[in-house]
This record gives structure tokens, sequence and C-alpha cells, in this order.
């Protein structure tokens, strides 16, 4: 195996590697979240839509995370 | 020579696939407006028309929750923002057609829209001095973390409306292609048995393209409300 067929295979371990573990943390937080807000809305429907729309803002926030990692992932894919 | 024209033009389709897809929502939307336009002189309200006004007050309510302002100077941006990647969204839909949004420049693009959109309104509804102002609260120590987070999370718009859509796209592509490059023989036979998947996929994408929407619209008054709100002290 050569350096640069090397190379290309850590770059595909690596970049799965970052958003496997990257987007664990997300999508718990996410879940959480959500819970919450259920929890919320079954308690008070009537505040429903702040509910939702706060909580789609709040998942935009926790989600840059795991877009972070995605973004770091096309770097170490692409980037030469 | 008609063949050589046809070439050509499927050959600058296939190289500015965003591009032109681009160009067909903007023709979609500039089309449905004018039609639109036109039913307003004719006497009732077409379905068409109600749809639009319908449209129209709940983006006048989003904007009046979020911002805490009368919406008429936003309306025309948010608008426009929210319909183009809702149809954006929508047209990778249609077969033989690619959501524009698929793509990481048009998201981009949207986002610097965004980025930019921050300071106009944020200085025409505070002044300039008092919007620089809000860079340094609460502390001078924060204005690199405040530049870093309007340019990161200009970056996070972009990425997120992109990533959601093109792998939407992608996971189909995988879907298919992983069954029929493995079972080639079967092919036929395996392609009918992954319907039901596709199917569930193609209407998560469909659920996915109108909360991305949404969400990028939702965003943007946010970013933009942080801007306008700044030095508000006291919330009437």
């Amino acid at each position: 195996m050569d350096a640069e067929t090397y190379l290309h295979a850590v770059r595909l371990i690596v970049a799965g590697a970052t958003m496997a573990i990257g987007s664990i943390a997300p999508a718990i937080a996410e879940g959480r979240a959500l819970t919450q807000a259920l929890e919320s809305i079954a308690r008070q429907p009537d505040a429903s839509g702040t509910i939702s729309r706060t909580l789609f803002v709040g998942l935009a926030m926790v989600e840059s995370t795991a877009i972070y990692c995605l973004v770091m992932s096309f770097i170490i894919l692409f980037v030469k | 020579m008609p063949a050589d024209v046809w070439t050509a033009i499927s050959d600058f389709v296939a190289a500015n696939q965003a591009v032109v897809m681009s160009w067909g929502v903007m023709a979609l939307l500039v089309g449905l407006s004018l039609v639109v336009r036109r039913q307003l002189h004719a006497p009732g309200i077409g379905r068409l028309q109600s749809t639009f006004e319908l449209f129209m007050e709940m983006l006048c309510d989003l904007i009046r929750e979020i911002l805490r302002l009368e919406p008429g100077p936003y309306v025309p941006l948010f608008g426009t923002l929210f319909l183009f990647v809702f149809v954006s969204n929508l047209f990778g839909m249609v077969p033989g057609l690619h959501s524009p949004t698929g793509d990481l420049s048009v998201t981009a693009a949207l986002a610097v829209v965004v980025l930019f959109a921050v300071p106009f309104y944020g200085v025409r509804a505070r002044g300039l001095g008092n919007y620089l102002k809000g860079y340094v609260r609460p502390n001078p120590f924060l204005l690199p973390l405040n530049i870093l987070s309007e340019l990161t999370r200009t970056l996070a718009l972009a990425v997120r409306l992109f990533g959601n859509i093109m792998s939407g796209e992608f996971l189909l592509l995988v879907v298919v292609g992983v069954v029929t490059t493995t079972l080639r023989g079967y092919a036929s036979v395996f392609i009918v048995a992954t319907f039901p998947l596709t199917l569930f996929l193609a209407v998560l994408s469909l659920i996915v393209a109108v909360i991305q929407a949404y969400i990028f619209t939702v965003l943007a008054l946010v970013y933009v409300g942080a801007g306008v709100e700044r030095r508000i002290k006291t919330p009437q």
C-alpha cells in the first residue's frame, strides 16, 4: 500500500469517526430537549405555539455541534 | 445545428445544475406571483389567492411574535427567503429536477444574505453607534467571540440546510444503489422490495423539506431580532 492510498484510507476512517462520535452528544441533547418540550405541551397545550417555535430554534442551536462535525469531516475528506 | 445546440444546453445544465435549478425556482415563484397579482383585480377570492393570503398572515404573525415589532419592513426579505427555500426544498421531489438547496453554494449565498441583513436592520433600527455597541456587551473581552459567533452561525445556517436536503437525496441514491450493485442478478426484484423503504425515505425528506424551510426563516428572524433588539433595556 503506497502513501497516497494509505492517506486516503485514513481520511475515510477519520471522517466517518468524526461524524459518528460527533453526532452522539447532539442526538442525546436533542432527544432530551424534545422530551421536555413534549411534556410541557402535554401539560399546557395553549403554549404549544411558543414552545414548539422555541424548540425549533433550540434544536437548531444544539444541532450546530453536529454541523461543525459535518464540516470537519468534509474538510478531512476533500481538502488535500 | 439543433443537435449541437441541444448538447450544448444539456452540458450547461449538467455543469451548472444548482444555478439552472435556482432559475427554475425563481421562474416558478415569479410566475405564481404574476398569476396571483392578476387575480387580485378579479372579483372574489380564488384558491391561489387565499393560499397566499394565509401565508402572508402566518408570516406576519411569526415576525410579530419573534421580533415584537410591526412586520412591515421585514416581510419582503423573510417572505422571499421562506418561499425560495421552501420551493427549492420541494423542487427535488419532482423527478428529473434537483433541489438547488442541496448545493452548498446556494445555501451559502442565502446565509450570506442573512449575515448582511443583520447589520442592515440593526443599524436601521438602533443607529450605527448603538448597533456597534452591541458587540462589546456585556464586556469588551467578548468582542472576538461575538464576531466569531456571527460568522459561525452563518456557516451553520448554510450547512444545516445543505446537509439536510443533500442527505435526503443521497440516502435514496445509496439505498437504491447498494441494492442494485450488490444483488446485480436479482436487482429488479429487490428494487420492488425496497420500494416501501424508498417511499418512507421520500416522505421523510418531504417533512424535512418543510421543517428546514421553517427553521431557516425562524433562525434568520432570531438573528436579525438579536441585532435589532440588542440595546433595548426595557422591553414593552
